[in-house]
Formats: C-alpha cells, structure tokens, sequence
C-alpha cells in the first residue's frame, strides 16, 4: 500500500514502477543508513580496540552517502516526504489545486530531467578522464553513473505520479 | 535582458513555484536554472555536475545519517516522556512549571536529536495532554510547546547546523559548541518569561492539588540517556577520542543500545526509524543538490556583490547592517519553510554579514535562530501546524498564532543579546578549541 502523494494515506493504485523503486530505495537506502553509520562505528573500535585504523571507513561511508542520495529520492518522492509550502494552495478549490499539482509534478520531472543531463555530462567526463578518490584512490565514474541511474529514477517517478494525479483529476471532474 | 530586469523575473518564479506548494527543492532548483539562464548558456550550466556530485561528497555532511537515526530511534522509543518526568520533578514547583519543564524537554530533547519535527512532536505530544488536564491557559502553554520543539534546531547535534557547515564551509565542531550557550539562554528566557506570566495572572497557571514528586532514582532513570548521549557525543569530540562524524555513529550505536537496554526497540520501531530517516536524509541531499543551482545563480548574477554594495551605501554601523539583515529573515520566515530560507541566506546574507565585522561561526547561530523563528511565525509556521494537529478539539489556529507572538518576542531579545555581546555565542567555540 502505498501514501497518497498529497493525503499521505495508502493508496492501492501503486503501480509496477512504484513498487520498483520503492523496492530499489528502501534496499539501497536501508542498506547504506546502516552500513556508513557502522562503518564509522567500526572505525572507532578499530582504532582503540584494535589498534588498527583504517583507511577505508571514510570514503565508503561518502559512497553511501552518494548512494542514498541517488536512490532514495524517488522513494521518498512517492512516500510524499519532499515538502512544500502550501500556504496558498490549500485555500485554492480543489480543482485548481489538482491542476497546479500537476505543474508541479511536471516541473519535478524537468528538473530531474536537468540535473540528468548535469550528471551525465560529469559521468561522462569522469570515466575519460578516471577520476579517482583521494584517499582509495577508488575510480569514481561507477558513483557518477549510479548517481545518473538514480536521477532517472526520481525523473521517472515524478512522470509516475504525475500520471496519478492525472487519473485522480479525471476522477473527480 | 539586463541585470535588474533579470532578477526581477528571477524573483518572480521563485514566488510563483513556492507559492504553487512545490517540494522546496524543485522550487529552489527551478529558480536556480532559470536565474542561471538568464545570464549564462545552457552550456554553462550543465557543467555543473562535479558540483553536483561534490555536494554529496562531503565529509561533514556525512555526520548526517549518524545523528538523525539516533533521534529518530530515541523519538520511536519514546525516552522523551522520561526527560519529561525528570524535569517536572525538579521544575513543577515554579509557577508555571508543567510548561516550563515541557520547554526543558525540548531544550533535552535538542541534545538527543537535532530534528525540530521529532522535538516538536515529543514535546506537543507529552505535555498538551497535561496542560489540558490541569486546566493551563491554552495560548500560553501551546505558543511555548510550538517554540520549545525548534530548540532541537539551536541545540547540537542539529540538522540545521549539519547543512550551514557544509554549505558556508565552517568547522561543524565549533558550530556544535557555538549553538550550546545560545540554547541554554533560550531555555531560560523562555522560562522567565512564563513565570512572568504566571506570577502576574496565577489563573493562567493554576497550582496542582499536589504537585509532582519523585524519587532521585525516578529522576536518575529518566534523565540518565540524555547525559550519557551528551557525554559520549561531545565528550568524545571535545577530548578529539573522535571527530563529529564518528560522535554521530557512536550516538547512533548508542541510541540502539540504550533503547535495547530498556526493552523498547521493536522490531516496528527500528524499521520506522530507518525510514523516517531515510526521509530526512533524503529530503537534505535533494536540497543540497538544489543548493547547487541557485548558488550558481547567486554567482552569475552578482545578487550578492549588489547587495553588498546597497547595504555599504546605506552607511550603517555592523549592528544595523544586522539588525537589518535579521528584520529581513523575520518576514522571510513568516512565509518560506526554513529550508529554503537557510540555502537563500547563506550566500545572500552571510558575505554582507562577515562585511559587517561579524564571525561566520557566529551568523550561523544567528541564522539558526532566525530559522526556529519561521517555524512559529504565521502564516507559514509550520510547528505552529504541528502543534494544532495535537492540540484539542476547539483549538483554532488564531489560539496559536496569538499563543505564539510573545515568544517571538523573547527570541528577539535572545537576537539583541548576541548581537551585543557575541562572545555568547562564540566564547565556548574558542575555549574549547584552545
């Protein structure tokens, strides 16, 4: 079941793409929460029960971090977790506040569509020119590239629940 | 298009997609690109992607996830009611003390999370049905819960601070430290003032049959994880055992530890934990990614070298160019949520603040102040919504906004008092990097 965009109460129409990258953003997601915040807890008990620091803690808690942007997104898109100020919009009648929902959805989608082209265009670049990490010196081009998969998530999420709020409209008209 | 008329335009789409209800980060992203575009190519533009990642790609950042799980597990485990009963044991006695020990919740509960969303929902959430029961003067009681839940923004760890060090590029540590005075002084202005009213109108706070005792243990118990979260996480920072980040995956190591210890995490609560941190997590790296777009905007345009220049103009002294500054985050904040108006102030306000003689350390807490201000301030503050939604039946949103007022008032007393003296805010940085 999956909260409405705007009401934030389950809603059954979620489709096969919702399920997809709500699949994609909880694994990720989860999965990268608690393994930065253990490997820096382990990088504690390393140095002082151990003895022994480590170099790696650091720069895969970042990878995580990068991931976690890349991928929950779209996730937290259709949990309706990105807010905004709806202090003119909820004093609208419903049918303009559906249609200005729209708008907004569809700007979402440009946006993420933009911030695609960004990423690709510094992927890109990064894979010729094999940008490494500073301390790993991992190469980076395959965060860049995941970072361009995860846009294309949150731009085709937006697409997704602008096609909702499309169907909720016909609905109600 | 000239300059001006470029900027102008620029204005206007950040109003209309603001206004429009869109997420904050697809509003301030569009705002960017477009402002971006009218003085640079498309070409130009889409050079920004090291940026882009770069953003992510930041170790200060990284303290993050760290101390937003550990909120959001002590906040599903509910040690908030236990802070709660500790404070009330040892502040229920003053006049007005139910509501006093609810804002010392907050301030608490402000060192345990850095969320004000988890702070305000403790907070509302424990001491409404309280209040109610015992008969307190609604406005006064719901006005103080709506402000004591921002002090998780002003209290280290605090999101808030975690996105200002990133973006101005300040020591996190020094900003952490910075917040603790200015917190505390808060607390205790807001606690002055309900005594005020108290003492003056007693029936605005009427005297319990009996009032709360408990045993030390009782006390000990409750107040027992907020010490030893203070003490391992600043502790450990302040006697360099760890950086900040490290600290937060200690507190978050330990929050799961200490909520095992007293039998309260579920399997259910872990995993909404994970979650609403997931969420928050999300909600930032978007707004960082968008930060990204109207910094370059800001660049391009010269908004920030005009502003300079206008304010230098006007020939004021350090003190006014602030206080116009802050008159300015005041209405910002009656009408923006505060995570856009942290990313328009910092390249906005914060050169033309360091212009004026101040310490980047030290506008952050001011900013910081300013943005807990615009979560209680009609008509968009939305702890002011938060505490509606919890409040009584019969409850109208006028009894908030006017419950509220007062307290904006004492937060500009706490704005005039750094201000004047800003060792307040930056003595404890120093001392404790020295």
């Amino acid at each position: 079941m999956i909260p409405d965009h705007k009401t934030g109460e389950s809603a059954p129409d979620g489709n096969l793409y919702d399920r997809f990258t709500r699949v994609v953003g909880r694994t990720v997601g989860y999965g990268c929460l608690l393994g930065s915040v253990g490997l820096l807890a382990y990088e504690i008990f390393a140095r002082y029960l151990l003895n022994a620091p480590t170099k790696f803690t650091l720069e895969f808690g970042l990878i995580g971090q990068v991931l976690i942007g890349a991928f929950a997104g779209a996730y937290v898109l259709q949990k309706g977790g990105h807010v905004g100020i709806d202090l003119v919009i909820s004093r609208l009648p419903t049918r303009i506040r559906s249609r200005l929902e729209i708008v907004n959805l569809v700007c979402g989608a440009l946006l993420s569509t933009l911030l695609l082209i960004i990423m690709f265009r510094a992927a890109r670049y990064a894979w010729k020119m094999d940008i490494l990490s500073e301390t790993l010196e991992l190469s980076l081009w395959p965060f860049y590239f995941l970072f361009v998969v995860g846009l294309s998530m949150l731009a085709g999420q937006f697409i997704s629940e602008t096609a909702k709020a499309l169907r909720r409209l016909k609905r109600t008209s | 298009m000239s300059p001006t008329a470029s900027l102008l335009l620029t204005a206007v789409v950040f109003v209309l997609t603001l206004g429009s209800g869109m997420p904050v980060f697809v509003g301030l992203g569009i705002t960017g690109a477009i402002g971006s575009l009218l003085f640079v190519s498309f070409d130009n533009l889409t050079n920004l992607g090291d940026m882009l990642f770069g953003s992510l790609w930041q170790v200060s950042l990284l303290a993050t996830p760290g101390f937003i799980l550990m909120g959001s597990i002590f906040f599903r485990c509910n040690f908030g009611k236990d802070i709660f009963d500790a404070f009330e044991i040892m502040l229920g006695k003053l006049p007005g003390g139910l509501i006093i020990s609810a804002v010392w919740l907050g301030a608490g509960f402000g060192f345990i999370c850095g969320s004000n969303l988890a702070g305000v929902a403790t907070v509302g959430q424990i001491a409404i049905p309280e209040v109610e029961r015992r008969g307190y003067d609604r406005r006064l009681s719901l006005g103080a819960f709506a402000i004591a839940g921002t002090l998780a923004a002003l209290i280290p760890p605090s999101l808030l601070m975690i996105i200002y060090a990133v973006l101005a590029e300040v020591s996190l540590g020094q900003l952490f430290f910075a917040g603790i005075i200015p917190g505390i002084l808060m607390t205790l202005l807001l606690s002055l003032y309900i005594i005020g009213r108290a003492i003056a109108n007693p029936a605005l706070c009427p005297k319990p049959a009996s009032v709360t005792t408990g045993s030390l243990w009782t006390t000990a118990k409750g107040i027992f994880p907020l010490v030893i979260t203070f003490v391992v996480v600043f502790g450990g920072i302040y006697s360099g055992i760890w950086s900040v980040v490290e600290a937060s995956a200690a507190g978050a190591t330990m929050a799961i530890g200490l909520s095992f210890a007293y039998g309260r995490l579920s399997r259910k609560a872990f995993f909404e934990s994970l979650d609403s941190t997931l969420q928050i997590l999300s909600l930032v790296y978007m707004i960082m990614l968008a930060a990204v777009l109207f910094n370059h905007f800001v660049f391009v345009s010269g908004l920030s070298a005009s502003l300079k220049a206008a304010v230098g103009h006007l020939d004021l002294p350090g003190w006014g160019v602030m206080t116009l500054i802050l008159a300015v985050l005041t209405v910002m904040g009656m009408f923006l949520d505060l995570y856009a108006m942290l990313l328009i102030a910092i390249p906005v306000f914060l050169p033309l603040s360091i212009e004026a003689g101040y310490d980047a350390i030290w506008f952050g807490i001011v900013l910081i102040v300013a943005c807990e201000l615009a979560l209680v301030t009609p008509p968009v503050g939305l702890n002011l919504f938060i505490i509606r939604r919890m409040a009584p039946a019969g409850t109208t949103q006028t009894d908030l906004d006017i419950g509220a007022l007062p307290y904006v008032f004492v937060v500009w007393i706490l704005f005039a008092l750094m201000i004047a003296f800003p060792q307040i805010v930056l003595w404890l940085p120093h001392y404790m990097v020295r």
